[in-house]
């Protein structure tokens, strides 16, 4: 589920951060599943527990997952608003990212809108334009 | 918990430890680093009681354990070698631990033993290398110790043992609070399960560094330069090239905003790309740069 990457300029912690909301994002974990424990999660990792207990508390105090005393740690039921915006946040690296494979491939910003009015339509979004 | 105050220590007439001085948190893991003949070793034999300091002290808790030897009782020195107990069976090894350490835990050692499936009974002379680690750990933490220093507890140990000690240490940092010193040249174990790192170097400490922040204070570039390099730059105090092939330059920057960056971005060189932080760079940048350790 959790892969650290040593190679990543972001500190482990971060990474545990951003990889445990990207699993329940693709629904790889999903609302009330249970979490392995601070234990659990270090030892399979190999990094420190205060590494991990400290992504749990910011996991936490965001909302993302939350703490039952004396059972384990869970994924939140409920869906923060807080996800919706990290979602569009990616959506718009991806979309960048086309973008600048848009230019080197000499599309145009027109053809580009275009398509993007296609697809729109297709799905049945955007009626008038 | 613990202090080492200004501690130095002489080897054969030589100086191998001067004026070191740290200190370790409950539940925290400290990772000792530092080239062969640093002075690792004798750091921990110094803080153990085996050696006798000849300026400086360790206290636990406030009590100088040169002094009042009882609290040596709350940690425990793990050597790279068993040697000592080779001719002993791990329950005889067991007993000997119980009799020193009040807190000793048979049935834990027990539940150890049956887990990582070790014989009680045989003499530690026929076991492998990586057995004869595990036993020595296993010794360690049920003697219900506070603080346990490890000498290079993975010297010599396959990849697959490797990571069944590494995750039983920090198994057992996560279940009681216990903290470790462990002394290692294997920076990418330490880099991961340490939470600081102390480097020595010619026993001395060149730095303490706590982990979190050490991706925050290390900047690595990779730079290509339309046209000469510019010598001013890469020869601030700051900034050290490590390694140079064609017109690539790869070099470390030290500092914690990024206003040396900027100054290399003011150049416009044609390729300016930040590369992840290893703790392998720091001890590049901090230790002198020879590889070979």
């Amino acid at each position: 589920m959790i892969t650290i990457n040593e190679r990543s300029t972001l500190p482990i912690y971060e990474q545990i951060i951003q990889q445990m909301k990207e699993a329940i994002l693709k629904g790889m974990l999903q609302g009330g599943e249970k979490l392995p424990s601070v234990r659990e999660l270090s030892a399979s990792l190999l990094v420190n527990p205060n590494t991990v207990s400290k992504a749990y508390q910011e996991l936490e105090r965001q909302g993302v997952i939350e703490t039952l005393r004396g059972k384990g740690t869970f994924v939140s039921k409920r869906t923060s608003p807080r996800m919706e915006q990290e979602r569009l946040e990616q959506f718009q690296m991806s979309l960048r990212q086309l973008t600048v494979e848009a230019f080197y491939l000499g599309i145009s910003t027109k053809q580009f809108k275009d398509w993007v009015d296609e697809y729109m339509r297709e799905l049945g979004r955007d009626k008038h334009a | 918990m613990l202090s080492v105050k200004r501690l130095s220590k002489e080897m054969d007439g030589r100086p191998t430890l001067c004026e070191v001085s740290f200190e370790i948190e409950q539940g925290s893991i400290v990772g000792l680093l530092g080239r062969n003949g640093a002075g690792k070793t004798t750091l921990l034999r110094t803080m153990t009681g085996i050696l006798d300091p000849e300026e400086g002290c360790v206290e636990f808790e406030g009590k100088d354990v040169h002094r009042f030897p009882e609290y040596r009782r709350q940690f425990l020195y793990v050597p790279d070698s068993t040697e000592v107990f080779v001719g002993y069976t791990p329950d005889e090894w067991a007993d000997f631990y119980a009799a020193i350490y009040p807190a000793f835990d048979k049935a834990y050692y027990g539940q150890l033993m049956e887990r990582f499936e070790l014989p009680r009974r045989k003499k530690i002379k026929h076991f492998s290398k990586g057995m004869k680690a595990l036993t020595a750990m296993i010794m360690a933490f049920s003697a219900r110790v506070r603080l346990i220093l490890l000498d290079e507890p993975t010297n010599g140990l396959d990849p697959i043992v490797k990571k069944q000690v590494l995750a039983y240490l920090v198994e057992e940092v996560a279940d009681t609070g216990v903290s470790l010193i462990i002394s290692s040249h294997h920076l990418e174990e330490i880099e991961r399960i340490a939470d600081t790192v102390i480097w020595l170097k010619n026993g001395r400490i060149e730095e303490v560094m706590v982990l979190e922040q050490l991706k925050n204070s290390l900047h690595k570039l990779q730079i290509v330069f339309k046209d000469e390099a510019p010598a001013a730059l890469l020869e601030m105090p700051n900034v050290r090239v490590i390694s140079k092939v064609g017109r690539v330059y790869t070099v470390l920057i030290e500092e914690s905003g990024t206003d040396t960056v900027r100054l290399f971005e003011v150049e416009q060189p044609l390729l300016l790309e930040k590369m992840p932080i290893q703790l392998e760079d720091v001890y590049v940048f901090k230790l002198g740069g020879e590889r070979h350790v």
